[in-house]
């Protein structure tokens, strides 16, 4: 009896792709996916792809996630523990 | 090129063992300078009140500061700024006026240094953020045509339901402040200013009552709620219990009501694979600098709850230029712990997410900085819940559209 194929259905056909990539990950390499490993896999590998969430609030969030950010906090951010920043100035130009 | 090397000779030195943490920490550390962008201007030194979590009075160093910056020491901010902003081409400069509670400065005052600083951005080009964090009790209709003119953000300090406001953030007759505190809302509202608001964590509380309170009765959609200052010489109560509470009921209630929470976003960006845009959580570098009413230059103030004096730095506006911060000591300490975590975070999975939890939780009296956050093990059991929660909602959405599920 052969081992269960853990792996996600295979790639269509060629001639069906219309140029997608699509990616294959075994569940085993699911499973062990955490915070640190989406970063490192983002940064280190260079693999460039969003986070999305089917949550609409967490998907919100995760889509402001910016690529373009290493992980050093970016620089320029302008933030303090004591002004959360969600102030306004309704007549602000 | 502005940023400079920094030299090995000037980073601190390093046994072994920290030089495996270093190196580990190797590819995301940042090993340049760069000129400062961003002062904590304390525009007092006393307050008004008398909060009892307060850091500010754990060190009583700051009472021998003058009450309020003196004009020797705002004439030399302005003259440092401007040196400042054209050695360094900077194009963006955010000034937070703190205290004490800031608006004993008063309104002649605060009105005439913040001209002096929209002077310096119309003849410079470099654009101020000017933002102010206050108890509200001294806001009226004039402090809001201040706010107004000078394009001031406000951040209100409101510790949630009445009682718990008033428990714990009261006067000097010990009176709850938490009716005045409301007053300003509405004062600051009717003038045009929508303010950000600050909480302060009390872990032995419901979190659904302070959202019913600000969401429900005060209509506040955006806010923070701090975890409690503390560090290893105390011994805080946890704080998992409430904020995997307030996690639940802000996803299950008040999120699709379009409700944020700056320390919930900041573990959700953490968690997958983002920035944090707070130094509470997160790694990143901690380079915040603060500007004392006397001109003194020092490190984040909140670094001062290691102890009386702990953050003095010999550094003075009116002799010294803003950069020379990074020669102090502290500073550095500071800057290099927040980008070396100490060895039981480098291998926790929320090590990013987390950063080691605030620096200024990670001292203590025999390890300084070298340490994981006092609240270690209430932080990974809070991103043990939030991961939990929204993983099996996780999905890659690759350039090429596909998407693969977590």
């Amino acid at each position: 009896m052969p081992e269960k194929d853990d792996t996600l259905p295979p790639l269509p056909p060629r001639r069906e792709r219309s140029g997608q990539k699509k990616a294959a990950l075994a569940s085993a390499t699911v499973a062990a996916l955490t915070p640190d490993v989406l970063a490192d896999i983002k940064e280190k590998l260079g693999v460039d792809f969003k986070i999305r969430s089917s949550d609409a609030s967490v998907d919100t969030i995760a889509s402001s996630i910016d690529p373009n950010v290493g992980v050093a906090r970016e620089y320029d951010k302008v933030y303090d523990r004591t002004s959360p920043g969600y102030d306004r100035v309704y007549d602000r130009g | 090129m502005i940023a400079s090397t920094i030299a090995d000779s000037e980073s601190a030195s390093f046994d072994s063992s920290d030089q495996v943490r270093a190196d580990q920490n190797a590819a995301a550390k940042p090993r340049c300078r760069r000129p400062i962008d961003y002062i904590l201007l304390k525009l007092a030194a006393r307050c008004n009140i008398a909060c009892d979590y307060c850091y500010w009075f754990r060190d009583e160093s700051v009472l021998k500061k003058p009450p309020t910056l003196t004009t020797d020491a705002e004439d030399a901010l302005i003259h440092r700024l401007r040196l400042h902003i054209e050695k360094y081409s900077l194009s963006k400069f955010a000034v937070l006026f703190h205290g004490g509670e800031p608006l004993l400065f008063g309104p002649n005052r605060f009105a005439r240094l913040c001209q002096r600083l929209r002077t310096l951005d119309v003849e410079t080009g470099c654009r101020f953020k000017l933002d102010v964090t206050t108890n509200g009790l001294l806001i009226n209709d004039a402090w809001v045509e201040l706010f107004r003119n000078y394009q001031v953000g406000v951040t209100l300090s409101i510790d949630g339901p009445g009682e718990v406001h008033d428990a714990h953030r009261v006067d000097f007759s010990h009176r709850g402040t938490y009716l005045r505190v409301i007053a300003a809302l509405n004062t600051l509202r009717a003038g045009g200013i929508q303010p950000g608001v600050l909480a302060v964590c009390t872990p032995d509380r419901d979190p659904r009552d302070l959202l019913a309170t600000f969401v429900d009765e005060l209509d506040i959609k955006g806010f923070d709620i701090l975890i409690p200052d503390a560090n290893h010489e105390d011994n805080p109560p946890s704080i998992a219990p409430y904020y995997k509470r307030l996690f639940d009921l802000w996803l299950s209630d008040y999120a699709p009501r379009g409700v944020r929470i700056r320390i919930i976003e900041n573990m959700l960006l953490g968690l997958m694979g983002g920035e944090t845009r707070s130094e509470t959580l997160g790694y990143g570098p901690v380079d915040r600098v603060t500007i004392l009413t006397d001109g003194s230059i020092e490190a984040l103030d909140i670094l001062r709850i290691a102890g009386n004096g702990s953050t003095a730095s010999g550094l003075n506006l009116v002799t010294h230029e803003l950069q020379e911060i990074e020669r102090d000591p502290v500073w550095r300490s500071a800057l290099d712990a927040s980008l070396t975590l100490a060895a039981a975070c480098v291998n926790c999975v929320y090590s990013r997410a987390c950063g080691g939890g605030h620096i200024a939780s990670r001292w203590s009296s025999l390890r300084q900085y070298d340490n994981p956050s006092v609240y270690c093990a209430d932080l990974k059991a809070m991103f043990e819940h939030a991961w939990a929660t929204i993983r099996p909602t996780l999905y890659v959405e690759p350039r090429s559209g596909a998407t693969v599920p977590l």
